[in-house]
């Protein structure tokens, strides 16, 4: 009896053993396929992003031209809607820019250019540029930090971009938004401040991952994909610098963040991956 | 006589525009729409610098870039990698090119860079 029982044991045993290689192999399988297709759509949005950027950039070109025609014949209100026209090109371009960076993130080949810049032209810089449309918002720039920073230019004034753009969209009633600079001996410090709808207290944590206003715009009636947030995370993270809000719900938020000023001792090199 | 540009592009709105733009500003435009051109056209007139799309249908602009730099008669000419690719700034310091326009471009960035490399080496490639 008891040999019975137990050959019925070891068969049971075998059983077991057989159906979780079965089912070892199957999810083996079904995680090389995920892997397969988060491949492709990484692949897909890189060609999608590079081939819509492409009738982009003449778009730009020839409204920037008709711009500076208009802009010699002295009819400046025609010039005006054509700066506009260009101005919301570059919001569609953003778009396909961030699409194409989350994938990146995701695939974990978000890279990063350092150069040495000057901070305080960089500012000066983006809100000249963004002023263009702003609309009614005035951008208010107090303080300076006189130096130079060694970081990504590009991806730094694209995190400046995101939270001015976002403190202009969700403060339609404000008329102004203010750009807060300063710094110590270790970091930058920016603070970006609206006096909008701000940010209930449960939400604060919520609205740095990927994709969080598609999950909320229907509620709040503001238009968006919710990456430019989660990707300036990523890009001030990377630079070893701290990102955060302070925000009081309807009264407005401030979002801020830091870059490490001993990045200047680091060697400037022309390309590298922070990971 | 207006310095010479070859801007070498499979996009003809690009090419179109970036034409009429530099041609504004004094330049002797040759819009080239086919990368296999560019080895007939140098053993012919140079230019004074080039701008050169990185991916292009059946072409790589980094290759062609790679190919001047390294030939004699076209070493010394200022290359311009323009394009949309992600990479971008890899395949310009890979090719030994000059410098890089990104795409989508503001036309001052355009002619910015154009007059800056130009006056930089002052090509006597002629």
């Amino acid at each position: 009896m008891n040999s019975f029982l137990n050959t019925q044991k070891v068969q049971g045993l075998g059983l077991k053993h057989k159906n979780k290689e079965i089912l070892l192999n199957q999810l083996e399988k079904k995680y090389n396929y995920l892997i397969e297709i988060e491949k492709q759509k990484d692949e897909f949005l890189s060609i999608v992003s590079h081939e819509l950027k492409t009738p982009v950039t003449t778009i730009k070109a020839f409204t920037q031209l008709l711009q500076k025609r208009f802009e010699h014949k002295g009819d400046y209100e025609t010039a005006n809607y054509l700066a506009k026209m260009d101005a919301h090109t570059d919001k569609l371009v953003d778009l396909v820019q961030n699409l194409l960076d989350v994938s990146r993130i995701q695939a974990g080949k978000f890279k990063f250019y350092e150069d040495v810049f000057d901070f305080d032209k960089l500012i000066k810089e983006t809100i000249e540029n963004l002023q263009i449309i702003a609309g009614k918002h005035k951008i208010v720039k107090k303080g300076s930090v006189k130096t130079l920073v060694l970081a990504d230019k590009y991806r730094i004034e694209q995190v400046l971009t995101n939270l001015i753009t976002n403190a202009i969209k969700y403060s339609p009633n404000a008329s102004k938004v203010i750009i807060h600079i300063s710094s110590d001996e270790d970091k930058i410090e920016v603070g970006i401040q609206d006096f909008g709808i701000g940010i209930p207290k449960k939400e604060q944590e919520k609205i740095f991952g990927r994709f969080y206003q598609v999950r909320k715009n229907r509620k709040t009636g503001f238009s968006g994909l919710g990456l430019g947030l989660y990707i300036s995370n990523q890009i001030i993270k990377r630079h070893k610098g701290k990102f955060w809000l302070s925000s009081k719900y309807k009264q407005g938020s401030t979002f801020y963040f830091t870059l490490p000023i001993t990045l200047h001792s680091r060697l400037v090199k022309n390309s590298f991956n922070i990971e | 006589m207006g310095k010479i540009i070859w801007v070498v592009d499979d996009d003809l709105g690009i090419l179109e525009v970036v034409k009429i733009i530099l041609e504004e500003q004094g330049f002797k435009v040759i819009a080239i729409d086919d990368c296999n051109l560019i080895k007939k056209r140098i053993s012919k007139k140079l230019p004074n610098l080039i701008l050169l799309d990185i991916l292009m249908k059946g072409n790589d602009g980094q290759e062609i870039a790679k190919y001047l730099k390294n030939n004699k008669r076209t070493k010394d000419i200022p290359i311009i990698m323009v394009s949309a690719d992600h990479k971008a700034e890899e395949k310009t310091i890979k090719a030994g090119a000059d410098g890089l326009l990104k795409k989508p471009f503001n036309i001052n960035d355009l002619i910015n860079i154009v007059k800056k490399h130009l006056k930089d080496k002052k090509s006597s490639v002629n």
